[in-house]
């Protein structure tokens, strides 16, 4: 090597650690400080609940969120939009009311209920969902599944990027579960080696918040005053408005056809492996619901008898998971669903206010049920019954 | 020639297998279906269709409910009627003993009445066997728990 460049770059090894005690440096700034002060304050701290809500595209805030809450128990719910008020308030939606109903009924203050529902979520996405749930410390899982959450083909729009969030860890969970047949179909090199960086680098994975920190406190305040600019440095933002339920133009005299949900595929393998995951992660801190349908029009929802044969896969895969188990489909008035939005005399499975309310008070006993198999709650650490 | 999305393909295989592989000493497989576990499966279905093929013709079922032993079609019945009121009913194995011409099935039984009101319960299930098919099942549990309802009522 010339003297020259060697002066210039010094000694490679030595120039290379100082990079990486740089990058570490940074790292540890992005996972602690930068996070309390800038994405906690954002997107966790002015909300009644801990929620995604960047539309499930922007997860490493959720579930970090989630990661750093270590007192008491906690409760996520997955789901869809028939467990989220959608557009509705926090304090409205399902996983808070059960949470409010659970506190008093219990007469407990350390239980926190988390809402990990997405908009849309598929049974593959609601399956990876609750491994990381797991992972990152929820003591109960709460899914309320619905039919809809099953489609041979899925809408490209309402898949969530969890599929490139799941840690090596995570990874090795689902394929302990029985998964990897699962995985090896249904995940790409791509996602699983993004996951794997995501988890392991801070700086990576709040990229997108580290870009909306350095444009409001250093680059903003530079180009305001070039409007064309702004707009073309400006990043997007993360808080994503509230998107509808997927909704495809009918080719069937039904809302949902035997040829879109019947038959078991991979959305549907993926509630057999939730179960799986269950039965050895979390025994009796799963509990599984089937949504509530409106009465009003039913007979036009499924082809005939396709209901029928989703809950009875449901109670199999309960009965043989040892999952805490409700069926709710029968269990409301037309009074108690959502005007209909797109049409038609009644929405079918979406609850207005009132509807959600009485759904969380059923659900507050299942619930309080697989609570119970929570014991020893400590500072920290939360110690289960093996069953 | 592979293709490059067929090569990412493969490598997710690879590292999903080798993680697989790596869980593999401690890998929880799904219920095996033995005759304990199907006859359970049947029961949770909701659906005497699939009740009936697990039993021999001359089958006979006893339960503390049942004033007198039931045979397959009075069997099928009874089912779709209990089926109708305990919409949710569903069966979960604590454990199943598997002997040549027995299988004793402990199980946990979650069911809400249509009152709103969750019934579980805890029992044992008795199956006899003549090779595949179950000859006799003797149910056992408290079945006191239903005086409430018959009360109510």
């Amino acid at each position: 090597m010339s003297s020259w460049r060697r002066t210039l770059l010094g000694n490679p090894v030595a120039t290379l650690l100082k990079v990486l005690v740089v990058l570490a440096a940074l790292d540890w700034w992005v996972r602690g400080p930068f996070v309390d002060s800038y994405v906690a304050a954002r997107y966790v701290k002015p909300f009644a609940i801990l929620h995604d809500r960047t539309g499930g595209r922007d997860l490493p805030i959720f579930f970090g969120a989630l990661a750093r809450r270590s007192t008491g128990v906690r409760i996520a719910f997955v789901g869809d939009s028939t467990m989220n008020a959608v557009d509705g308030l926090d304090t409205t939606n399902i996983p808070y009311l059960t949470g409010e109903e659970l506190r008093a009924r219990l007469g407990r203050n350390d239980l926190e209920a988390i809402d990990a529902s997405e908009i849309g979520l598929y049974g593959g996405d609601a399956l990876l969902f609750i491994d990381k749930l797991l992972g990152a410390g929820a003591d109960v899982v709460v899914y309320g599944a619905s039919l809809r959450a099953l489609p041979r083909y899925p809408v490209t729009q309402y898949v969530s990027r969890i599929g490139s969030e799941l840690s090596p860890a995570d990874v090795l969970r689902l394929a302990r579960a029985g998964g990897s047949t699962w995985l090896i179909d249904n995940l790409t090199a791509e996602q699983v080696l993004s996951g794997a960086v995501r988890s392991s680098w801070a700086t990576y994975a709040y990229r997108s918040s580290l870009r909306s920190w350095l444009w409001e406190g250093a680059a903003q305040p530079l180009v305001q005053q070039w409007p064309a600019l702004q707009a073309a440095l400006q990043p997007a933002p993360l808080q994503q408005p509230v998107a509808v339920a997927p909704r495809l133009p009918k080719a069937h005299a039904y809302e949902w056809s035997r040829d879109d949900y019947g038959g078991l595929n991979a959305n549907g393998r993926a509630l057999e492996l939730i179960g799986q995951l269950c039965r050895r992660y979390a025994p009796g801190r799963c509990v599984l619901y089937a949504g509530p349908v409106n009465p009003l029009g039913r007979e036009a929802l499924a082809d005939p008898g396709l209901y029928e044969e989703y809950l009875a896969f449901l109670r199999v895969l309960a009965g043989r998971s040892g999952l805490i188990w409700r069926d709710y489909s029968d269990t409301m008035t037309p009074a108690d669903f959502r005007p209909p939005r797109y049409g038609g005399l009644r929405d079918p499975i979406h609850l207005n206010e009132a509807g959600r309310a009485k759904l969380a008070q059923l659900l507050a006993q299942p619930v309080a049920e697989a609570i119970g198999n929570v014991t020893a709650v400590g500072t920290g650490t939360t110690k289960r019954r093996a069953q | 020639m592979i293709g490059r999305q067929e090569l990412w393909k493969r490598l997710a295989g690879a590292i999903a297998l080798s993680a697989a592989v790596l869980g593999s000493s401690c890998s929880s497989a799904p219920p095996e279906s033995s005759l304990g576990q199907r006859w359970l499966d049947a029961l949770n279905s909701h659906d005497a269709a699939q009740v009936a093929p697990l039993l021999a013709t001359d089958a006979v079922y006893r339960d503390p409910t049942a004033q007198e032993p039931l045979g397959v079609a009075a069997l099928s019945a009874r089912l779709t009627r209990e089926w109708t009121q305990w919409k949710d009913r569903v069966y979960t194995a604590i454990r199943i003993v598997d002997a040549p011409d027995t299988v004793v099935i402990e199980w946990h039984l979650q069911q809400t009445h249509p009152t709103g009101k969750a019934v579980p319960l805890d029992g044992v299930t008795i199956l006899d066997r003549d090779g595949t098919r179950i000859r006799a099942v003797r149910d056992y549990y408290n079945a006191g728990v239903y005086l409430q309802f018959l009360r109510s009522q």
